[in-house]
């Protein structure tokens, strides 16, 4: 069978079509940012590589005969680094040029498969990693140089297995979400694999036991990071040829899978007629805020519920807020029962933060119609805070009862209350932030996906240093508190809520004056970007 | 025939206080934009009446769309004012917004919702009490042949559904001014004669129409009035009754006998020929 022929000039024009996409996209002011704080980390990562890993490390990890478990760790730690920016980032083909894009020139569909890949694996991202990789191996090889023809070409299929783990990952997720309870299974499953990650990382420490350890071991050595270290830093050739049919098997399996999923076609939505249903659970909800602000409250709500990434985030809190803290190493009752206070005050507002924090950006060119609507722009703004608010507080019952359900230590009124109150707390505090980071930072959202929207520079560490006034008093709990002490002191809570309602209520009021002046600049900064 | 713009009372209360047809209803006062260094809309005065179906037409990049968002509230003037039925449009843009209907540029959809979710979203805006929402909006899906996509979101919609959406929306609580920008454009030809019927029905109640076109042909067809804009600048303003009549209109001193033919003197005619074709 003919092979893909691969059209080079269609490739050459459509990758430099592609760096100019992302040299636009770097002229823009939060570009700049974005550029400026990438290169930033970069240059960190590199500085990191050369003073402390790479060669040095290298070098001093073939002397001490630790080699292979150095390389392992290593190469883990840049394989998770890799699949999660290309995660985030969206990785290549799907970026840059989709099959419906290409479709419009003549080429065949294999040839249209082949550009794609190649102008993906050349997106920055993977050059980056293989630069590191293979820095690596040349490491590995100082006073070995009889491993450089091996491991170079494995480094190489490293990154070509990060690459394909990526994109098989990406349309997985795609897939999934185009179900209506994608989001919310994925938000479960990925809670719970978390939790699960800790718990047995957790149960490792914790065990005594050298065969598990050495099982565990042996397993490692043909994942993909302990068959790529085997062939970087392997001495005996059995090893190596081992490890090299694993790594072979670990391009193949992720290949396979973007095979299966690219072969099968999406799956159609199908119409169901009918007559129109009104008075759903939406609008008798957001009729509780009269005729004023109850048609805008059931508006966010829909949104919001409509929002992969809500949903996803929705779905994920629970699982995550009532399962971190048992799974956690050497926690004690009370540290577990703080640990679920600090959870809760994030769990109700951290779920619904892609919508509250961010409200204009799922709406596209729908936030013009704000402008043309008898009401002023600033109860849109208070509505879709509301909205979130709900959503999150729909939360915190449930996770109540099942954190209590798991709980050993002696309840009384004020531990139950606590949980309620630390909830209530965190829902005003962040959703104060989020009237903010709306106005300020807004940017636009594909409410289709989780990945692959670029949140602006600015809001990230707009975020970040916003998160740090409620994060620090929790470490420090979890580092010196008790439960005893906490519960003591349980009226604290309750003046966290009064305080950070006070906050809520102060920043309904300048918000709303900030809206009024940056109003033009709102909406073009979300209507523009998506025309 | 659907009863949108029918003669029966609107059981919501909310039927316009139509304007007698003559008054002034929308009143420009030397409007000008800015975006940046760059004018959009220039000194522009313009006056339209009750009661009758104004075309702004102009050349793309000529500030029609800019004018509509300033009209609307959608932008915020650089300087000049703005009357509408009679009331300055700042600070009282939110009572007035009640009174006026727009179908702006790029429709403003919210793209997740369903069409009747967002229909009666609209018709609760402004204020509309529930029974007569949902009257209106089974109607106007009906009329509109969008009852066949109610599960689906607006973003899954074609252009013209779009549009028709957005209409739908633009007209839903009866405003005595509506705001069209391209309104055919993309829609089919039976819900085109349908809606036009519409304006005509709704014009004779003494409401007003203020849309923008690039189709000529039916502006001529469809509109009493129009104002033609070039690079932000009022160009020309006429009623069109003589070309009706098979008579012609006049600017600069010629005749014209359609309003292309005008449209072009304006605008310029461009004739070049391409290398390869």
């Amino acid at each position: 069978m003919r092979g893909p022929t691969i059209p080079w000039r269609m490739f050459r024009t459509l990758l430099k079509l592609r760096y100019q996409l992302l040299w636009a996209q770097a002229r823009s002011s939060t570009g700049k940012a974005s550029l400026f704080a990438a290169l930033y980390i970069f240059g960190i990562l590199v500085f990191l590589f050369f003073a402390l890993g790479g060669f040095s490390a290298a070098f001093a990890a073939v002397r001490l005969g630790r080699a292979v478990q150095l390389a392992r760790g290593m190469l883990a730690g840049l394989l998770v680094v890799g699949v999660v920016a290309g995660l985030v980032s969206g990785a290549g083909p799907r970026v840059a040029f989709s099959d419906i894009v290409l479709r419009r020139y003549p080429i065949t569909s294999r040839e249209r498969l082949a550009v794609r890949h190649m102008i993906g694996l050349l997106d920055p991202i993977w050059p980056l990693l293989l630069a590191m990789t293979a820095g690596l191996a040349a490491g590995f090889a100082i006073g070995n140089p009889w491993r450089l023809p091996i491991g170079l070409p494995a480094a190489a299929l490293y990154v070509a297995h990060a690459y394909l783990i990526t994109v098989a990952i990406l349309s997985l997720v795609d897939r999934l979400l185009q179900h209506k309870a994608g989001p919310a299974i994925l938000g479960s499953a990925v809670a719970l694999l978390m939790v699960a990650v800790v718990l047995v990382q957790s149960l490792l420490l914790r065990s005594q036991n050298r065969g598990w350890l050495e099982t565990l071991d042996r397993i490692l050595r043909f994942l993909p990071p302990g068959a790529a270290a085997s062939l970087i830093a392997g001495a005996k050739s059995a090893e190596i040829l081992l490890a090299a049919c694993a790594l072979a098997g670990w391009i193949l399996l992720p290949a396979l899978v973007l095979y299966l999923v690219e072969k099968r076609p999406p799956v159609p939505v199908r119409e169901r007629p009918g007559a129109i249903a009104w008075g759903n659970p939406v609008d008798k909800t957001a009729g509780w805020f009269g005729p004023g602000f109850g048609p805008l409250v059931a508006k966010w709500l829909r949104t919001y519920l409509r929002s992969v990434q809500v949903r996803f985030g929705l779905a994920a809190a629970i699982p995550f807020a009532v399962g971190l803290p048992w799974v956690l190493p050497g926690r004690a009752h009370d540290k577990v029962y703080l640990m679920t206070l600090s959870l809760f005050f994030a769990m109700g507002a951290v779920s619904t933060s892609y919508g509250s924090m961010n409200m204009f950006g799922l709406d596209g060119q729908g936030i013009r119609r704000y402008s043309i609507l008898p009401v002023p722009f600033k109860r849109v703004h208070r509505a879709g805070s509301i909205a979130a608010m709900l959503l999150g507080a729909i939360l915190i019952p449930p996770a109540l009862i099942a954190s209590l359900a798991f709980t050993n230590i002696p309840l009384d009124g004020r531990l139950i209350l606590m949980p309620i109150l630390s909830g209530v707390a965190g829902i005003f505090y962040f959703n104060a932030l989020g009237l903010w980071t709306t106005v300020l930072t807004p940017f636009p959202v594909d409410p289709r996906t989780i990945i692959g929207n670029h949140p602006p520079a600015s809001y990230v560490l707009l975020q970040v240093a916003l998160f740090q006034p409620a994060v620090i008093p929790m470490l420090y709990l979890q580092g010196s508190g008790s439960a005893a002490l906490v519960r003591d002191h349980w009226w604290l809570l309750g003046a966290a809520v009064v305080i950070f309602a006070a906050l809520y209520a102060v920043s309904l009021f300048f918000t709303g004056r900030t809206l009024l002046v940056r109003r033009e600049r709102l909406i073009s900064a979300i209507a523009i970007a998506r025309k | 025939m659907s009863a949108v713009f029918s003669d029966a009372t609107n059981p919501a209360g909310d039927a316009p206080e139509a304007k007698r047809k003559g008054d002034c209803v929308i009143r420009i006062e030397r409007l000008t934009k800015k975006f940046g260094r760059i004018t959009a809309v220039d000194d522009l005065s313009l006056e339209v009446s009750a009661g009758r179906l104004f075309g702004f037409l102009g050349p793309n990049g000529a500030g029609k769309s800019t004018t509509i968002g300033c009209l609307t509230g959608l932008l915020d003037p650089t300087a000049g004012s703005i009357r509408l039925l009679g009331e300055a449009l700042i600070p009282h843009s939110v009572e007035i917004k009640r009174r006026i209907g727009v179908m702006p540029e790029g429709l403003a959809l919210f793209d997740q919702l369903r069409a009747p979710e967002f229909l009666a979203f609209n018709a609760r805006m402004f204020g509309l009490d529930e029974k007569t929402t949902r009257g209106r909006v089974e109607e106007l899906l009906e009329a509109m042949d969008l009852k066949s996509a109610l599960q689906r979101p607006l973003r899954e919609f074609s252009a013209g559904m779009r549009k028709k959406v957005a209409f739908a929306a633009s007209i839903i609580h009866h405003p005595e001014i509506l705001f069209l920008d391209e309104p055919f454009e993309s829609i089919d030809p039976s819900a085109t004669a349908m809606m036009k019927e519409w304006l005509r029905r709704y014009v004779a109640q003494g409401c007003t129409v203020f849309m923008t076109s690039h189709v000529l042909e039916t502006v001529e067809r469809l509109c009493d009035d129009v104002g033609i804009i070039h690079f932000g600048k009022l160009a020309w303003r006429g009623e069109l009754k003589n070309l009706s009549g098979g008579g012609d209109i006049e600017c600069d001193g010629r005749r014209f006998a359609t309003l292309e033919a005008l449209f072009l003197h304006i605008a310029g005619e461009q004739h070049r020929r391409l290398s390869w074709l």
